[in-house]
C-alpha cells in the first residue's frame, strides 16, 4: 500500500510542480518513442551556439532578476556560456578543465576532481543538447506532451543533487526535437528559467571560443 | 518615533531612508536593485549578483551567482544595525563564516563617506573614482567584498 502511494505521488509529482499549462502524461511506448527522437536529433548535433535569457524568480524578494548572454557548444564537451548582462561572466568547460572569469578574477579547476563540478558540466551540456534523457544515472525522466512543445520533467535521484533543487524542466519543440527552455525548480519554491534564441545547430565555432579572451 | 520605523510598526511598505552620509547602494524606492558581487578569499572568489528591495524600513537582500544559485538571503535594520541571514549554502554555513558574512553586510550598509579610507570595525571600505565600486577588505579573516552598480533588468512577480 505504502508503496503505492509512493508511486502514484511520484507519478503526480511532475504534475503539481508544473506551473498551470495544458500538459498530458504520456504512455510509456510514446515516452520511449519521444525520448529516441530528441536522442536522434541530439546525436546530430556537432555545434551549437545560441543567445538566451535567464529569469530567476525569487519568493524572498518577490520579484524576479534577468540575465541575458550566449552560449557555444562542441562536441563532445566543449561549452562556453557567456552572460553579457547585467555583468560580465564567462564560464568554459573544455574537456576535463573548467575556466570561470570575472570582472575580477579567472580561476581554472580539474573538473576530474570535482563532483559539483563534474554534475554542473554534465548537467549544463546534457540539457541544451537533450542528451540528458538517455538512461541518466542523475535523474528520473517523466515525459509529458504540451500540445505545442513535448516536456521532460527530471527528478533528482542523487542526495546531493536533491539537496540543490526539485527538479528540471526542459521544453522541447516536437518540429525539430530541439530544446527551447529549461526550467529550474529548488526546494524553496525559487525557480530560474533559461529560454534560447537565435540558435544555429552545426555551424563553425571556433576553437579559441572555448578559451578565455 | 522615525518614520521608518513609524510605517514598519504600521506595516506598510516603505524604502529606506538615504543617509546621504552613507556610502550605501541601496534602492531609492520599494523597487529592486541588483549589484554585481564578488566575494574574495585567498585564490578563492564567489561572484555573482546582490540583489536588494526595501521593505517595511528593512532591507531585504539575496546573494547568489551567474547561474542564481543563492548563497543567502539577508535582512538590514538601518535603524538597529541588526543583520539577519537565512537560507545560507551549506558552504558558507558555517559557525566561523556566519559572523563574518553578517559583519560584511553591515559595513557595506553603514559604511560613512567620512570612513573610507581606514579601518573601522575591523573594515577599510575604498570607494571606486566613478563612485559605482564599493570594496571593504576584512583582514582578520582575510575576505574581501566588492559590490558594483549593474544596468540590471528586475521585474514583479506575477
Amino acid at each position: 500500500m505504502k508503496r503505492r502511494i509512493i508511486m502514484l505521488l511520484a507519478a503526480v509529482a511532475p504534475l503539481l510542480a508544473a506551473p498551470a499549462c495544458a500538459q498530458k502524461s504520456v504512455t510509456p511506448a510514446r515516452a520511449k518513442q519521444m525520448t529516441a527522437s530528441i536522442n536522434k536529433a541530439a546525436s546530430r548535433v556537432r555545434t551549437f551556439k545560441c543567445a538566451f535569457s535567464q529569469v530567476r524568480t525569487m519568493k524572498y524578494l518577490n520579484g524576479s532578476v534577468t540575465s541575458r548572454g550566449r552560449m557555444y557548444y562542441a562536441r563532445p564537451d566543449r561549452l562556453r556560456w557567456e552572460y553579457t548582462s547585467p555583468s560580465a561572466y564567462v564560464f568554459i568547460i573544455d574537456g576535463g578543465h573548467v575556466t570561470m572569469k570575472s570582472a575580477h578574477k579567472t580561476s581554472t579547476v580539474d573538473a576530474h576532481g570535482s563532483k559539483i563540478f563534474q554534475s554542473i558540466s554534465q548537467i549544463m551540456i546534457s540539457s541544451v543538447t537533450g542528451r540528458m534523457l538517455q538512461g541518466s544515472k542523475d535523474f528520473a525522466v517523466t515525459m509529458l506532451d504540451g500540445g505545442k512543445e513535448w516536456l521532460a520533467w527530471l527528478a533528482p535521484k542523487r542526495g546531493d543533487m536533491k539537496k540543490l533543487f526539485r527538479g528540471i524542466r526542459i521544453h522541447f519543440r516536437p518540429s525539430d526535437c530541439s530544446v527551447s527552455k529549461v526550467d529550474i525548480y529548488e526546494l524553496n519554491g525559487d525557480t530560474t528559467e533559461v529560454s534560447l534564441s537565435d540558435e544555429k545547430i552545426n555551424t563553425p565555432v571556433g576553437g579559441n571560443m572555448f578559451s578565455v579572451r | 518615533m522615525p518614520a521608518a520605523a513609524r510605517a514598519q510598526s504600521a506595516g506598510t511598505c516603505v524604502a529606506v531612508a538615504v543617509d546621504s552620509a552613507r556610502v550605501m547602494f541601496v534602492p531609492d524606492s520599494t523597487e529592486m536593485l541588483q549589484l554585481s558581487f564578488s566575494l574574495q578569499r585567498k585564490d578563492m572568489e564567489f561572484s555573482g549578483l546582490l540583489v536588494e528591495r526595501a521593505d517595511s524600513g528593512r532591507l531585504r537582500g539575496v546573494i547568489m551567482n551567474e547561474f542564481g544559485v543563492r548563497a543567502l538571503n539577508f535582512a538590514y535594520d538601518p535603524l538597529t544595525g541588526d543583520v539577519e541571514t537565512s537560507d545560507i549554502m551549506p558552504f558558507l554555513d558555517k559557525f566561523y563564516i556566519r559572523p563574518a558574512l553578517r559583519g560584511l553586510i553591515r559595513r557595506l550598509y553603514s559604511l560613512r563617506r567620512c570612513e573610507l579610507g581606514r579601518e573601522v570595525a575591523h573594515c577599510t571600505g575604498t570607494l571606486s573614482p566613478d563612485g559605482n565600486e564599493l570594496t571593504l577588505a576584512e583582514p582578520r579573516y582575510g575576505l574581501t567584498l566588492i559590490v558594483a552598480r549593474t544596468r540590471g533588468e528586475a521585474g514583479e512577480t506575477q
